[in-house]
């Protein structure tokens, strides 16, 4: 560090000034230890500072023999002594004097500074903020390069047609290639449901396009081939419970008050992401309250919001039958003997099964479990559900391949959804939760 | 305890103490910063410091733990983080030969009102928020002040207000959160049911939470406080007039910077109203379900940030994640951004050049608001100059960019109407005159005494 310390030379010229004074007194401690040497001959003799003190000369014990008449002593270490001379505190004053007057000045010329920087604070901050827009601007641009986004493009309409899109935080994060999927949406197919055994890709991929519109209206490009936006003026998502358990709502509770938010504030330019509606309750409830939900989103002339609707009631896929705006795709899945690939790839259509003891498996379900509960499968869907039968042995089991379905599908079925008032919608599923517990109970009778 | 037998500081601190009731006093003992009685227990367990004792009268000694001077940041960043607020009391004038050296609180550090650097996330604001509901209407105002930035806004609900105010403070994270303050605030069993909205609300969130008098949260008190410090006889300027909500909950937050900063801030230069109806909607388990800023563990990485964020500043880092809070439905507005971009992308070379440069940009932001606020460190005026060094240079590329899109036979854009840096330099000429002073400023050390001669000595 050389003189001067904070303010460059030059600068002020005051400042200058003093330390140009004092140099003649600076140099003659710094050069002093070196003249002590040589005239005492110690050559451990040491110049030395502290705040009690101020300058001193140190010399050891074994050299104390040798130290000049002049040197007044001061304090005395183990091995140490210490001395001062009159002409050292001479010098030392000075240059104490003089430090402090460095000091104040440069704490002053510091201020200055400052308020003259500060007078000119406006045009910083406006450069802040240029230099923070073509910042982002560069930096999206270069996760666009890198990662191979497009431009998407907007238009007023509520369309969504997303070509080859895909989930920008999991592409990144898998090592295999991510698979790609479309979306294409408008005013005469607003409502997707999504069907496709758990496991396969349905949450990746409902999010992966709430996130792409997200991205494309932050203005930055976005993971897919092709983009077509209308704007979207709210996201609403309903997706699986989670932190909210920990503050001692039920699951149940958490999804209802979130879907009552949805429907009582969707527009027909909001994007709503629903994933597995209904699940926290019992399953002909869920059915019942999923079926409900879309049939409100689809008819409510305010209400009509482009939706995603994931799901595993693979019962569901009917209401594409009924209501013109929706339509069904599932996640494939191809199957080999009795295993299942998930290739998740979104295709038109309903999933007529859930796979969900083959995911059983592929968690690692011990092979007894996945038997038996396959055992017990097959005996749900062709209706003889006998809770005491015996295991059947994995050599004569035969997967089913059709599902039978049970007659409470059939009085669903037949319940015409359009005119059903709320009440009607009450006593309908008072009725299916009865004749599902009649069946039950019978069973148990037998 | 007779009053008489109490040392004089102890009366010192005890007064200081009263008026800083909800604090930790940290107060200044020579080079050590004491905590005394309750705050010193509090502080030996939550800083892992030995609780010791002092006498303060005749045959009584209090708890006391300390923190040496040089390394006070740090203990204040651990007590920032979990929840407490911290005084900070510095001695002040000279040393006299009767009585204690005086003291007086030099500022209140809390979550939301940090200034210093190392206590900051560079990448992200650290947002003080106010919030007051009034039937089915709720104010929002919110503060950076390590940036200036202040805004406030009025919400209207039809259903429930709650998860409207809700779904703006998820969208802005902020490190505290004002609310008023009932009468029995203090005495609450945090078990017992929430008495106001603004209590609820406030359970909600993660940010700490701190109740501020209520009073501060009335119109007329909160517009005082806006119309003095602005030094202005409407609030027409900022729009919020006729949002009464706005107003309280700015003046609200204003105050409590004030008290917090003990005085004036002149980096708040100015209140942003803004209508959230310009902005793409997104409520809070929305926001936490898609994992936009931060996953549902509460991390940056592997959330939709961490994968876009490249920026190469910390003010460019802050932007971003703006944005992503408050995505557009202005089709003119998103198409100017995607020129922006779509200029980067076409033009790898200047992408590159420009990146670069800024890579070596410091928070301009942050050090001239600290400039502002005159709590600046050579170091700030030392990251100014190098900004101010790159201007040029960044400027330079922009320009090279431009000519050579307009050259091209079919310009698809340009970079310059959005680019403000560019096509003129946004400050005046006669600034660079001032720089070039700057540069003969060098690095300070906190104390210069001794030690240039020494340094010189020792070579």
């Amino acid at each position: 560090m050389s003189a001067g310390g904070l303010i460059r030379p030059g600068f002020s010229a005051e400042l200058d000034g003093i330390l140009l004074a004092t140099k003649d007194a600076r140099d003659w401690i710094a050069g002093l230890e070196n003249k002590e040497r040589a005239r005492t001959g110690i050559k451990t003799l040491k110049v030395g500072y502290n705040k009690v003190f101020g300058y001193y000369l140190e010399v050891t014990q074994a050299n104390t023999a040798l130290v000049p008449a002049h040197y007044i002593r001061k304090q005395t270490l183990v091995n140490s002594e210490r001395y001062i001379t009159p002409e050292l505190k001479e010098y030392e004053s000075l240059v104490l004097n003089a430090e402090e007057r460095i000091s104040e000045l440069e704490t002053r010329l510091f201020r200055e500074i400052c308020e003259r920087v500060a007078a000119r604070a406006q045009a910083l901050l406006a450069t802040a903020q240029a230099l923070a827009r073509i910042d982002v601007a560069a930096a999206l641009a270069d996760v666009a390069a890198r990662q191979h986004y497009v431009r998407p493009m907007f238009e007023a309409s509520p369309v969504l047609a997303i070509e080859g899109g895909r989930h920008p935080v999991v592409e990144r994060a898998q090592r295999e290639p991510f698979i790609p999927n479309d979306l294409a949406m408008d005013a005469e197919s607003r409502i997707h449901i999504i069907t496709g055994p758990n496991m396969a890709g349905k949450s990746v991929f409902l999010r992966q396009n709430a996130l792409i519109i997200l991205m494309a209206q932050i203005g930055s490009f976005v993971p897919a081939e092709r983009a077509h936006i209308g704007v979207v003026d709210r996201i609403f998502t309903r997706i699986g419970a989670s932190d909210e358990l920990a503050a001692g709502q039920s699951t149940f509770m958490v999804e209802m008050v979130e879907t009552a938010n949805i429907l009582n504030h969707a527009t027909p330019q909001s994007l709503l992401i629903l994933d597995e509606v209904g699940r926290g309750t019992s399953t002909y409830d869920g059915m019942a309250i999923a079926w409900a939900v879309v049939e409100y989103l689809h008819n409510h002339p305010e209400r009509r919001a482009r939706t995603l609707f994931a799901t595993h009631y693979h019962e569901l896929i009917e209401m594409a039958e009924h209501l013109p705006h929706v339509r069904n795709f599932n996640l494939a899945v191809a199957e080999e003997g009795r295993d299942v690939v998930f290739l998740h790839k979104v295709v038109p259509g309903g999933a007529d099964r859930s796979y969900g003891i083959h995911v059983a498996r592929l968690a690692g379900i011990p092979a007894p479990v996945v038997h038996r509960a396959e055992g017990l499968l097959e005996e749900l869907e062709s209706g003889e559900f006998r809770p005491g039968t015996q295991v059947q042995e994995p050599e004569h089991f035969q997967p089913m391949l059709i599902a039978q379905e049970p007659p409470v599908v059939e009085m669903l079925r037949q319940i015409d959804v359009n005119s059903l008032t709320p009440l009607d919608a009450l006593t309908k599923l008072y009725e299916l939760q009865k004749q599902v517990g009649e069946r039950q109970g019978k069973k148990r009778k037998r | 305890m007779d009053d008489k037998d109490t040392t004089p500081i102890r009366k010192q601190y005890l007064d200081l103490k009263a008026r800083y009731p909800d604090t930790i006093l940290f107060f200044r003992l020579g080079d050590f910063y004491e905590t005394f009685d309750d705050d010193a227990e509090v502080a030996a367990r939550e800083l892992d410091l030995v609780l010791t004792s002092r006498p303060v009268a005749k045959g009584e000694r209090v708890p006391m733990a300390g923190v040496p001077h040089h390394a006070v940041e740090g203990y204040i960043a651990r007590l920032i983080e979990k929840g407490y607020r911290v005084a900070i009391a510095e001695q002040v004038g000279e040393p006299t030969s009767r009585g204690p050296m005086e003291r007086r609180i030099e500022r209140v550090v809390t979550a939301g009102t940090i200034t210093e650097p190392t206590m900051l996330d560079e990448k992200r604001p650290n947002y003080l928020a106010a919030v007051v509901i009034d039937g089915k209407r709720a104010g929002v105002a919110y503060a950076e002040i390590s940036t200036g930035e202040f805004a406030a806004t009025q919400l209207e609900a039809d259903g429930d207000i709650l998860s409207v105010a809700r779904q703006e403070l998820a969208r802005l994270q902020p490190r505290e959160v004002l609310i008023p303050k009932t009468a029995a605030w203090k005495d609450r069993d945090p078990d017992q049911p929430a008495t106001r909205l603004e209590e609820t609300l406030a359970r909600m969130l993660q940010a700490n939470c701190t109740p501020w008098a209520a009073y501060r949260f009335e119109e007329t008190s909160a517009r005082q406080t806006l119309l003095e410090h602005f030094g202005v006889q409407t609030l027409q300027g900022f729009g919020c007039e006729g949002k009464p909500l706005a107003v309280r909950a700015a003046g609200a937050a204003l105050a409590y910077l004030q008290e917090t900063q003990q005085g004036l801030l002149p980096q708040i230069i100015g209140l942003h109203t803004y209508a959230t109806d310009r902005f793409m909607g997104i409520d809070a388990s929305t926001w936490r379900n898609l994992e936009i800023t931060e996953t549902l563990r509460g991390e940056k990485q592997g959330s939709l940030l961490g994968v876009i964020d490249a920026t190469s500043t910390p003010m460019g880092g802050r932007l971003l994640r703006a944005r992503l809070a408050q995505p557009l439905l202005d089709i003119p507005e998103l198409e100017a951004r995607l020129d922006q971009v779509q200029g980067f992308v076409d033009d790898g070379i200047l992408r590159a050049q420009v990146r670069q440069a800024l890579k070596r940009t410091p928070d301009l932001e942050r050090m001239t608001t600290r400039v502002l606020a005159g709590r600046a460190s050579p170091r700030d005026l030392t990251g100014i100059r190098a900004t101010l060094e790159i201007v040029p240079e960044l400027r330079g590329k922009l320009e090279e960019a431009n000519q050579r899109i307009s050259e091209s036979a079919n310009p698809p854009l340009s970079l310059s109407p959005s680019l403000p840096l560019s096509p003129s330099p946004p400050h005046p000429p006669g600034l660079r005159h001032c720089w070039r002073d700057w540069r003969r400023c060098r690095r300070l050390r906190a104390s210069l005494r001794m030690r240039l001669w020494m340094n010189h000595r020792r070579r």
